[in-house]
């Protein structure tokens, strides 16, 4: 477990304050589960959320973009989704022009990077996948090896930012299976994948949200079609199935430990300082076992 | 020396109050504008002082009479001082002037004593502070201006009037008269128990809600304009403000209504929310808004606190926020949501001020422009943005509680006669019972209906009084663009909520419709002999009347006719029909969820407990739902729906009913 203890020195507080924060949060727009109307997703609500606290809290400049088709704009389902954001408390949002279909990876990149101006610390932020779309949750994988800045999945608070050696930190809260947390101390800038987990996002009012501005924005970066939305078939979303608890208890103390319990990881193992080719050996035969690969 | 004094003083009086006025008008013309007609208003300002205030006044009669003798007099015996002390006039009509003056004073004075006996006892509700002085005001004022007629008109002993007895009685008589015009006619202008009579008078003259003193005897009875309606803000015009920020935010009539307060305290004797020990006083919060005019702090408040709050924490800011997160403004956000409109402090308010208008103004602030819905309030309205209703249900769920009942649609006819609007009761399995009862009912009459199954939306009544005056528009436009599409006569509801807004809020949208609530409706078609009952054998019933139906709309009569027509005597409460209690279920006090110290449909089950009544009948999904979740609850609640449908005689058995009564036959004489 990558666990580093966080520590927080005087000076880096006092640097903290002369050089602000820089969020950037990535907002998709979300779709209600049950009407399918637009509105704001809820992972990405949540990054918002936490990113306007540490606006609140230490003064973080905190800037929203959004990758999609322009065009027509007021009163598109995108307009209303992303007035949902600024109702939150936001002045203004960047709609970067995309041409339906093409990916907002490059787009994205070219952003971040255009942002990079100062030397302070730099966050961003985004839901851990989309609501709609392919929503395979890869786009901050994929723009995190693009950037050559660290990701970190399923976080749930952002702790500190503090700078050592010249260098800044952030010590995050990440999310782990039955409401465990594992403290991370990440190197910025970094990606943050916010998880279902995080605090709530505050409510988007009526005012803030018809008086914010939508900027527009187009880039000069050529526009790559999304290839995987092209090739995939959509089809609407499903809850998984899961697998079924099996107990053969015949008295109620054991039924009782059985639904109390812990989920017991049987027949997993733990690979430590392997080569990559033995990691990738062990994951492909995992795959075949339980029937993914065949 | 006292005929050269007296008019010297009265005219120093006279001029310091108009300073005063002015001042006092001035403040009240930093809010924001209000059109309204002004010299209609002023002319038709007596009427509505003498007759509808004194309406509300007269429910408590010894006090009404007291309020007649000592207002009465004063305003008549102070217009005789300034006509007689200052106009001059011929010795014989000043005579006259002075016996009347000598009467009136002494009517007076009567009052004062009344005023003054009250005080000795008063009551929690009423404010002490220097409304405990009013009484000896009153006295002194009525006292000396009668001592002074007496002198004038030489009915005083000789001793007393000359030399320097006739000095000390002039010098006593000019403090006491100067005392007494010093809280009468100064106090009116610059503050002080007197003011109500200065602002009270404006207040009826240029009231908001115009139409709440209507000349007609069908709307004072309440059967026409009761202005209940809350005032739709603009939302078409993006400069326009969304709610009440600050003092300065209420329009300058509001304000006016503020200063008319007289701290009597009826609101505060009969609103649920103090009694429930939440932190609410609809008077203290009146009172507040005054502070905010001023910006001073409520340290110097002599009335009973909100439950809970110290007084003395708090201060005005005239043009600051009114509610700050942290505290210490004029209000803590926690008692604009403790409100639960049930506007039983405005029936009662003599002086016809507005609490609940004031307290979603603010409100509105809070939703639309902070964000800051307490309790389950953003959910309610995020569900309400995303589903149409409040708990978030598929809409395509809205009639499944009907699958059985192959209810006509409005899609499917066109045109009816009664269109059935089912509310968002419609996803409650305890008000499905109810609609499930009433569709039994109309079936049994024979009524051409249908409904509006997946098209209908939620009316909108819980986000409008949550504040969030968006969402109430789009439903409300939504639901108008609806209705638009189909031909009926009228609606029926079993949703007093949603026979309020469908009847009085969204005529602002351009929806007009005739609507009746359900058990209006069953009376009209047992007045039409369209039901067949059997009479009533159970035990001892009482009736429990919704807000919403009862104060909003004037309609107390048709569920106790229909209850009657069923063979029941009803037990009633102690506190029903204009004073029923809520249930503490209106204006999303359920979402909001301030704690307090009691429940209040606790309290309001405790009433039903009183009469001994065994079932308690409602109409109205939100009181059955409060009513019926109190624990260890002596009564049954049912909806007047289920009762009549349970009364029905089946179909077959009615055939051979009215085949068997005796026909009604002309006979000659």
């Amino acid at each position: 477990m990558s666990l580093e203890p966080s520590s927080v020195n005087s000076s880096s507080v006092a640097s903290a304050s002369t050089q602000a924060l820089n969020i950037d949060v990535l907002v998709s727009v979300g779709r209600h589960s049950l009407t399918e109307r637009p509105r704001r997703a809820d992972l990405d609500a949540r990054a918002l959320e936490l990113a306007l606290r540490l606006r609140d809290q230490r003064g973080a400049q905190v800037n929203a973009c959004h990758v999609g088709e322009g065009g027509q704009r007021a009163g598109s389902d995108t307009e209303a989704a992303l007035r949902d954001y600024l109702g939150m408390g936001l002045e203004h949002l960047t709609w970067i022009d995309a041409p339906q279909g093409s990916d907002a990876l490059g787009l994205l990149d070219e952003h971040l990077r255009a942002g990079q101006v100062s030397a302070g610390p730099r966050l961003v932020l985004c839901g851990m996948r989309a609501e709609q779309g392919e929503g395979s949750g890869l786009l901050p994988f994929l723009l995190s090896e693009s950037l050559g800045w660290a990701y970190v999945p399923a976080v749930v608070e952002v702790e500190d930012v503090a700078s050592e050696d010249g260098h800044w930190y952030t010590t995050v809260l990440q999310a782990l299976p039955r409401g465990q947390r594992r403290r991370l101390r990440v190197r910025l800038p970094a990606l943050l994948g916010i998880d279902a987990a995080a605090a709530q996002p505050r409510q988007s009012a009526f005012g803030p949200a018809r008086r914010g501005r939508i900027e527009q924005r187009q880039l000069e970066t050529s526009v790559i079609a999304d290839e995987s939305l092209a090739n995939w078939p959509l089809q609407p979303a499903k809850p998984r199935p899961k697998r079924l608890k099996i107990v053969t208890a015949t008295n109620a103390r054991d039924r009782f430990k059985a639904a109390a319990a812990k989920a017991e990881s049987t027949g997993g193992k733990v690979l430590q300082d392997v080569s990559p080719e033995q990691g990738a050996e062990a994951v492909l035969t995992l795959l075949k076992e339980e029937g993914v690969l065949r | 020396m006292l005929n050269t004094l007296l008019p010297m003083l009265l005219l120093a009086v006279l001029a310091l109050a108009v300073v005063g006025a002015a001042r006092r008008i001035a403040l009240w013309r930093r809010g924001r504008p209000s059109p309204v007609p002004v010299l209609a208003g002023l002319m038709a300002m007596p009427r509505r002082y003498l007759v509808d205030l004194h309406h509300v006044v007269a429910r408590d009669k010894v006090f009404a009479n007291t309020h007649v003798a000592t207002a009465g007099g004063f305003v008549a015996a102070a217009a005789l001082l300034l006509v007689v002390y200052l106009v001059p006039l011929p010795g014989s009509v000043e005579t006259v002037l002075e016996v009347l003056l000598l009467l009136f004073s002494a009517t007076m004075f009567v009052g004062a004593r009344l005023v003054a006996k009250r005080r000795r006892h008063p009551p929690a509700r009423l404010s002490k502070g220097p409304w405990m002085r009013l009484p000896k005001s009153l006295q002194a004022f009525s006292a000396s201006v009668f001592l002074i007629a007496l002198a004038n008109l030489g009915l005083l002993p000789e001793g007393l009037i000359s030399g320097v007895m006739g000095w000390a009685l002039a010098a006593v008589l000019l403090v006491a008269l100067g005392l007494g015009l010093a809280e009468l006619l100064l106090g009116m202008t610059w503050g002080g128990p007197m003011k109500h009579a200065f602002a009270g008078a404006l207040h009826l003259a240029f009231h908001r809600r115009a139409e709440r003193f209507s000349t007609r005897k069908s709307d004072r009875e309440g059967k026409v304009h009761r202005s209940t309606g809350l005032k739709a803000l603009n939302l078409e015009d993006e400069t326009a403000p969304l709610g009440v920020a600050t003092p300065e935010d209420f329009t300058w009539n509001q304000r006016l209504g503020f200063d008319a307060c007289v701290q009597c305290g009826r609101c505060e004797a009969v609103c649920p929310a103090f009694a429930a020990g939440q932190p609410l006083n609809p008077k203290k919060l009146i009172q507040d808004m005054v502070l905010g005019m001023t910006g001073r702090s409520d340290a110097a408040y002599a009335g009973s606190p909100y439950p809970g709050k110290a007084v003395g924490e708090h201060q005005g800011n005239p043009s600051g926020p009114i509610v700050v997160e942290a505290g210490g403004a004029l209000l803590d956000a926690d008692t604009l949501w403790s409100c639960t409109t049930c506007r039983a402090c405005v029936e009662e308010c003599p002086m016809m001020i507005e609490h609940v208008d004031a307290i979603v103004d603010m409100r509105r602030f809070m939703t639309l422009e902070q964000g800051q819905t307490p309790g389950k309030g953003s959910e309610v309205i995020d569900n309400l943005i995303a589903t149409d209703n409040p708990n978030g249900y598929a809409p395509a769920a809205r009639m499944h509680w009907a699958a059985d009942l192959s209810l006509p649609l409005m899609r499917d006819l066109g045109q009816v006669d009664v269109l059935l609007w089912l509310g968002d009761g419609a996803f409650d399995m305890r008000n499905q019972r109810t609609l499930r009862a009433l569709v039994k009912v109309l079936r049994a009459a024979g009524v051409d209906f249908a409904v509006l199954g997946d098209e209908e939306r939620d009316s909108g009544d819980v986000a409008r009084r949550l504040g969030d005056e968006a969402t109430f528009q789009r439903l409300a436009k939504a639901n108008i663009a609806t209705l638009e599409k189909y031909r009926f006569q009228t609606i029926v509801t079993c949703d007093p909520h949603s026979f309020h807004v469908l009847s009085n809020e969204y005529g602002a949208f351009g929806g007009h419709y005739r609507v009746r609530h359900h058990s209006t409706y069953i009376d009209e078609l047992m007045a039409a002999d369209r039901l067949s009952l059997r009479s009533w054998k159970g035990g001892s019933v009482t009736y429990h009347d919704p807000c919403y139906l009862g104060r909003y709309n004037g309609e107390y009569e048709a569920p106790r006719r229909v209850l009657t027509a069923l063979g029941i005597e009803l037990n009633e409460m102690q506190r029903s029909g204009f004073r029923s209690r809520c249930c503490g279920g209106g204006g999303g006090a359920p979402i909001t969820d301030i704690p307090g110290e009691r429940r209040i449909p606790d309290m309001r089950m405790q009433d039903v407990a009183e009469t001994g009544a065994e079932l308690v009948a409602v109409g109205c999904p939100q009181c059955t739902a409060m009513l019926e979740g109190v624990v260890d609850a002596t009564a049954q609640v049912r909806d007047i729906a289920e009762l009549v449908a349970d009364a029905l005689v089946s179909e077959d058995a009615s055939g051979k009913e009215r085949a068997a009564r005796p026909q009604v036959v002309e006979v000659s004489p």
